[in-house]
């Protein structure tokens, strides 16, 4: 070991004898404006800066080195020599659309040189968007990437990331997230702060994401925050205030007078009590039938609109400010953020702040070392039961409570109606809240001995603290529900933990000046650990709203006993891989990679897996035949292969026959599970899967674009195997199942004007086959209400077939294999015929002009082809369930022989049917920003530099047939989520 | 330079370093990994059998109630809102959830027992004779679930040639497609299992664990299947020298009352306060009755017999079914009863008449008639008399312990319900339903498994 220190110090030293440079500059486009974030890269390596707010870069190029690669999107890539030259100022001209460095798993390359599909994200994109949370930030952004947000709690995780179509049954489908280099928990991203980004990448093909190896499949989210940059310390700050609405309506309940008209023909309900047609009111005097009539008249009256009770108007506010700068050794960037917005649901808020400091120092010629950290705490607010079907859930009641309800009566006392709950009663009551704080955190090290070798040790974690408290009042209608009748105080603490420890060695030289070659090694540690604890308590007394109020609970008040649960775990992913990118001429491009993957979730016979991918890409314009074609400014092909695997989903004890403490007679026993029996051999799920894609540019870029086609195969999917009872096992899940996604990705984008005014717009579509191609023992599974059968897309909805109402009699009908129509719902099977949750169409489409300081950035986004279950028809659409509010579509109810209606006679059984199944189709309008730079002679004041004001809204309006409240939904039923929110803000930026 | 180049060299170096295990043993609540080379944990695994048994689909539950729900010692009552009705009216199907918990949750307690029966081995030294007790423990109790599995769901015996179910030794392979066997292969396996267990047992009689005395009884129970009748005799006698003796007219509502006292019991579960509660498929307290008893048997009581006031009680008016209704302060949680030694005299009583030795029958039919009806004095029946007056008492004495539906079966006779609040109030003896069907989930995941005739 001596001896190899002594070599290695003797390397160092040798290696550090070398020279480097230091070049810095301005770049500029054509009207002298500063280009920000223009890539500047010393060709042959991937040293690479990025320009600062002035335009301004400051780069160390190695000895040996003598080009500077400056690019920008939009702009024609330039390569300057750098001679003698210290100061070297960069004029960029408009044209060249492609040609831009992006973060790829491990390291960056210039996209030129990719060989697979990768879609970038540019903080311009993002940057004051109000939206709390990254991967809500994302929607829209990217062809392939679909991104459903299920609910409208500012901040919510429910969320629903699929890219390329769905590739688990009952694993995970979610993308891993990649930030700075460290994978961070997919969660909780309303804990840190959006305007800390630089720029995304998102991996789509296998070949990109197999240096990902065993968590690679379902894609990869790499995102890089900010740095600082060599020059004059500039701060910012971005302030913005607004308010949010509910977004879209489409609410069609009854009023007052059609509900008790309603109720009289059910003959239920106070409609009914009161009728003078009521048999029990035969007998009555006519004050008496006087007096009902004007309590009716009374009732008819009131007309509450629960649905302006339930929703409200919230507030939004966002502040950032950041620091950065630094000079030619020592960069750093700091950055705080506060972000607050109410939700429309009464009861429902979160705020958020955050601090970020990312500093990195030249150490000495060889080391440069850097920390990146970020501290987040975000607080919301929820609303009971939210997204359940129960009447706890505001959205519920907002459908449910009868309009001739009111919510207090004149005393002043709250009104518990036929739901038997009051919205405002229990926000003013009961809460339920959630803290977040998260922490990320990395150190690492930079050594390069030889200019051409770059060794990396980086040490991240990321800590995740979740505590949730729910408080049911004592006194509240709610304690009457819950055990012991007298209140109920839940909380949970669950701590994650992340760490990753990786150490990459970069080898990259260009040989006769025309091989290019980039070598990756490198080795990786993953930790997970996680504990959580939970308690239920009981009987609350003496106002307290802290676990102090419980009682203790005793065997002879056995309802007071607390519930306690918890548990421990810890998985560790231990990883080696390697990569080669190989250019010749700068027109061929090869990518090879492999990575081996030991996973401890698995058993001892599978606990390794390895995955491998290869690439090519061709720069057919670079060619003699193209160059200067006045048509085809740009072509490239590019085809790839890889395998990555996915283990999301699976527990970490999936592998043991597990057994639990129980007890017989007083004496402590162990009992197997039946449930989990253990299956040592369970592996990976693999994806192997093909892309290729042409990327162009025509008419001088007037129009480029990308397709790409993709065939991804999941195989060794996870699927629950029924086992025979007589072994002493139910169920198991092993690798069995698999399922192909093939789809075609196109995006357009068209520069119509360039210069000042100019105008982009932009398309993007993605169409995807999702099909079952394999499911083992069976081949066929139900699972809720959707079937997963071979040869069918996943989430294919499989219920009995609508066949209307019977005008003869008032039945509803349906319609059986044979196409013939029956009243016997007994004897009608299910149908795979209505389509699938998963939309095969997504898209999107972009707008960006400016002119004399003026912005407009527009982004929408849409999905097409897929069917919803509403769940929530069930309730407002049925004749049985008059003792609450009913859609107005029930006016139309059947009464009598010949009525030709669809909605079936009072007294007949509603089931669920195609009926509940509607087009879930969508376009939303996620955003429009309108900018105005202020022209600043000089310095204003001599304080501010930049001042940009800007008006924006968020989901103006979308286009849908649905008929809740938003066909936005992260799975498949619509159970009275909460809608997604318009919001409108105004706000600045102002630099300093 | 020099110092920082020594940083740089270290951390390279770390290059090399880190690579964690990948063995990590799961902390949960309920997961846990028994070390079998512990005698602690081989006992707890024991205990973990017992558990089973108290389940739903075993002994508090549907094993009890699959034996007198499609007979005829009760009737429907009106508060019943579907449990035990489809079973009552013989409309069960394969799909049918009562039969799938009963078949998974007995076949649970077998693969328990078989982990208990492997590891017990590792044993040797001073722990031998402890997992030696164990492991017998877990043979008696391995044996009776096999021969309650083949009562509910096996065919007619039919001379033994009738098919049972599956007999699994294996715990470890959870995927094994078993195929089922014989009646004469089955009683065999069970045989050679109480045989090899019985020396096992220390002297120590607990009527809540497995025992000597339970094995003869099960061997006693096969041999009445089987017509043995001179095993049927030897094997209750064993049965009866090793268990306690048979509880008399004042000690027998004792073992239904307050206090679950264990009486005259040989196997008998103990349940902690939150088990399943026995007395659920017949009488749900605050709900009222699921069934309710039939006047086909309680006209069967003469007045001064001490099991019409511990069978049966007046509730707001109606007669319910009282055996299982627990404590005051624990209502309707009453321990199983497994096997009594009364069973054992009745099994005596019966092998004895069938072999015409009415002396030795009409002696153990006696003992239990003077041990329960106060003032008895017996009439001395024999022939057909003294025959019809065993199965008599056997219906009186065995009455919603599971007996009864598999007992006409075995008399080849009709169940007749005159007392009958259901529509269907009569089963021939020669109907299917007289078999259970095997459960859907073990066909659908069992190539091998058949299903019973007429399903």
């Amino acid at each position: 070991m001596k001896k190899l220190l002594v070599v290695l110090c003797a390397l160092l030293t040798t290696a550090s004898l070398s020279a480097q440079r230091t070049i810095s500059g301005t770049v500029t486009d054509e009207n002298s404006e500063p280009l920000i974030g223009a890539n500047v890269v010393v060709k042959g390596t991937t040293n690479g800066e990025i320009t600062d707010l002035d335009g301004r870069y400051t780069i160390t190029v190695p000895e040996g080195y003598n080009i500077l690669t400056i690019s920008y999107i939009g702009y024609t890539t330039q390569e300057v020599e750098i001679g003698t030259q210290s100061q070297i100022d960069i004029l960029l001209v408009e044209g060249q659309l492609i040609g831009e460095v992006v973060i790829t798993g491990y390291g960056v390359q210039d996209k030129k040189s990719i060989t697979g599909s990768v879609s970038t994200v540019s903080a311009e994109d993002i940057e004051a968007l109000p939206i709390a949370s990254i991967d809500q930030i994302l929607q829209g952004q990217a062809p392939g990437l679909n991104i459903l947000s299920g609910s409208g709690q500012p901040g919510s995780n429910t969320v629903s990331v699929v890219l390329r179509g769905p590739s688990s049954i009952q694993g995970n489908n979610n993308p891993i997230y990649v930030m700075d280099g460290v994978q961070i928990r997919p969660a909780d991203f309303a804990a840190l702060n959006p305007n800390d980004i630089e720029s995304i990448s998102i991996l789509k093909d296998a070949s990109s994401t197999a240096i990902y190896g065993a968590s690679g499949a379902n894609g990869v989210i790499l995102i890089n925050t900010k740095s600082g940059f060599n020059g004059e310390t500039r701060v910012s700050y971005n302030v913005q205030y607004g308010s949010t609405t509910r977004a879209r309506d489409q609410f069609d309940m009854m009023n007052s007078t059609e509900k008790l008209a309603f109720e009289a023909l059910a003959r239920r309900g106070p409609g009914w009590n009161l009728s003078p047609d009521n048999p029990n009111n035969s007998g009555l005097s006519e004050e008496e039938l006087a007096a009902n009539a004007a309590e009716l008249d009374r009732l008819r009256g009131i007309n509450t609109n629960w649905r302006d009770i339930v929703f409200r108007s919230g507030r939004i506010m966002s502040h950032n400010v950041s620091v950065m700068g630094g000079d030619d050794k020592t960069r750093f960037y700091i950055a705080g953020n506060y972000y607050e917005e109410e939700g429309v649901l009464n009861g429902s808020d979160f705020n958020r702040g955050t601090l970020r400091a990312n500093f990195s120092e030249q150490v000495s010629d060889i080391i440069k070392v850097g920390i990146r950290a970020s501290g987040g705490f975000g607080k919301s607010n929820l609303v009971q039961s939210e997204n359940a079907i129960n009447l706890n859930n505001p959205a519920a009641l907002a459908y449910l409570a009868n309009p001739y309800e009111e919510v207090r009566d004149a005393d002043g006392n709250f009104v518990f109606g036929a739901t038997g709950r009051n919205p405002i009663e229990e926000v003013e009551f009961n809460y339920e809240e959630q803290n977040n704080l998260k922490l990320l955190g990395q150190a690492y090290v930079e050594v390069s001995p030889i200019e051409q070798l770059t060794f990396t040790g980086r040490w991240g974690v990321d800590y995740t603290n979740v505590s949730s408290k729910s408080y049911i009042d004592p006194n509240s209608r709610l304690s009457t529900t819950v055990q012991g009748g007298q209140g109920q105080l839940d909380k949970e603490v669950d701590n994650t933990i992340w760490t990753t420890f990786s150490h990459l060695a970069n080898y990259t030289n260009v040989f006769n000046e025309r091989h290019n070659l980039n070598v990756l090694i490198g080795q990786e540690t993953r930790k997970r650990t996680r504990d959580d604890y939970s308690f239920n308590s009981f009987g609350l007394t003496g106002g307290l709203e802290t676990p102090a109020a419980a009682t203790a609970g005793s065997a002879d008040n056995p309802d007071f006993i607390p519930i306690i649960a918890g548990l421990e775990r810890e998985k560790v992913l231990n990883s080696f891989f390697s990569r080669l990118n190989y250019t010749l001429d700068d027109k061929y491009n090869l990518t090879a990679g492999i990575r081996r993957d030991g996973n401890s979730v698995f058993g001892e016979n599978n606990r390794w897996g390895t995955f491998w991918n290869l690439g090519a890409s061709w720069i057919i314009s670079r060619e003699s035949f193209l160059e200067n074609n006045s048509i085809l400014n740009y072509l490239k092909l590019g085809v790839s292969y890889g395998t990555n695997g996915n283990s999301e989903g699976i527990l970490e004890q999936e592998q043991y026959t597990l057994y639990a403490n129980s007890s017989y007679a007083g004496n402590p026993a162990f009992v197997p599970s039946a449930t989990n029996p253990g299956n040592p051999d369970l592996k990976w799920e693999v994806l192997k899967g093909i892309n290729a894609f042409v990327e162009f540019g025509l008419f001088d870029d007037f129009l480029f674009g990308n397709v790409a086609y993709y065939r991804n195969n999941t195989e060794d999917l996870f699927i629950s195997q029924e086992l025979p009872r007589s072994g002493g096992g139910t169920s198991l899940t092993i690798n069995a199942g698999s399922m192909r996604n093939q789809g075609v990705e196109v995006e357009l984008n068209a520069a119509l004007l360039k210069g000042d005014p100019y105008l982009e717009v932009g398309v993007q579509f993605a169409y995807n086959q999702n099909v079952i191609t394999d499911l083992g023992q069976v081949d066929e599974f139900e699972q809720g209400t959707s079937i997963i059968r071979e040869g069918l897309s996943l989430g294919t909805h499989y219920i009995e077939e609508w066949g209307g109402v019977d005008p003869a009699t008032g039945n509803p009908l349906y319609i059986d294999a044979d196409g013939n129509v029956t009243d016997n719902f007994a004897a009608v099977e299910p149908k795979a015929i209505f389509g699938s949750n998963f939309s095969p169409w997504t898209g999107g489409l972009t707008l960006t002009a400016g002119y004399k300081g003026f912005t407009l950035n527009v982004l929408g986004n849409w999905v097409y082809g897929n069917t919803l279950f509403n769940n929530q028809t069930f309730f407002q659409e049925n004749p049985n369930f008059a003792q609450f509010n009913l859609s107005t579509i029930m006016n139309g109810v059947w009464q009598n022989p010949g009525d030709v209606t669809d909605v079936q006679r009072i007294g007949t059984a509603r089931q669920f049917s195609s009926k509940d199944l509607e087009d879930g189709s969508f376009f939303r309008m996620r955003r429009v920003t309108l900018g105005y730079a202020i022209p600043l002679q000089n310095d204003l004041l001599g304080v501010f530099s930049g001042i940009r004001l800007f008006v924006q809204g968020r989901n103006l309006f979308t286009i849908t047939n649905f008929s809740g409240f938003d066909p936005e939904d992260n799975n498949n039923i619509a159970t009275y989520g909460f809608p997604s929110a318009r919001a409108i803000t105004v706000g600045a930026n102002v630099d300093f | 330079m020099k110092n920082i180049n020594i940083i740089a060299a270290l951390a390279i170096l770390l290059f090399f370093a880190s690579c964690e295990s990948l063995d990590i043993t799961p902390q949960e609540n309920d997961v846990i990994q028994p070390d079998f080379e512990n005698i602690e944990d081989l006992n707890k695994s024991l205990f973990g059998i017992y558990e089973g048994l108290t389940e739903e689909g075993a002994y508090t539950g549907f094993l009890v109630a699959l034996g007198e729900w499609p007979a005829d010692d009760l009737k429907i009552a009106s508060e019943n809102t579907g449990q035990g009705a489809i079973v009552h009216e013989w409309d069960y199907e394969q799909g049918d959830q009562d039969l799938e918990d009963c078949w998974e949750d007995v076949y649970n307690v077998i693969r328990r027992a078989n982990f208990v029966i492997l590891n017990a081995a590792n044993f040797t030294g001073e722990n031998a004779a402890e997992a030696n007790q164990y492991r017998s423990e877990a043979l008696v109790i391995r044996g009776l679930a096999h021969y309650e599995l083949s009562k509910v769901f096996g065919e007619r015996y039919n001379g033994g040639s009738g098919l049972t179910v599956p007999y699994i030794t294996d715990p470890m392979d959870i995927f094994q497609e078993a195929s089922r066997i014989t009646y004469s292969e089955m009683y065999g396996n069970i045989k050679d299992d109480i045989n090899a267990a019985i020396g096992g047992f220390s002297d120590d009689f607990n009527p809540n664990r497995a025992s000597a005395a339970l094995g003869y009884g099960v061997l006693a129970r096969i041999a009445l299947i089987e017509e043995d009748w001179s095993a049927a005799v030897a094997n209750a006698t064993n049965a009866i020298d090793n268990a306690p003796a048979l509880a008399d007219i004042d000690n027998y509502p004792l073992m239904f009352g307050e206090n679950d006292e264990d009486g005259e019991s040989i196997f008998k579960l103990a349940l902690d306060p939150d088990d399943q509660q026995l007395n659920d498929p017949f009488f749900a307290d605050g709900v009222g009755s699921r069934f309710e008893p039939s006047n086909d048997l309680v006209s069967l009581y003469e007045d001064d017999d001490i099991r019409l006031s511990t069978n049966f009680a007046m509730l707001s008016g109606r007669m319910i079914i009282n055996k299982y209704r627990g404590s005051e302060s624990n209502r309707d949680l009453h321990e199983p009863f497994i096997m009594r030694t009364s069973e054992m005299y009745l099994i005596r009583a019966e092998a004895n008449a069938a072999q015409n030795n009415d002396g030795d029958a009409l002696s153990d039919l006696d003992a239990i008639r003077s041990n329960r009806i106060a003032g008895f004095v017996s009439p001395g029946e024999n022939g057909d008399a003294l025959d019809a007056a065993v199965i008599l008492e056997r219906r009186r004495e065995l009455a919603y312990e599971g007996f009864r539906f598999f007992d006409i079966r075995r008399y080849s006779e009709d169940v007749v319900r005159t007392d009958c609040t259901s529509d269907e109030c009569t089963l021939p003896s020669d109907n299917f339903k007289f078999v259970y069907p095997i459960p859907r989930a073990e066909i659908f995941a069992n190539e091998n498994m058949v299903q019973n005739d007429g399903y």
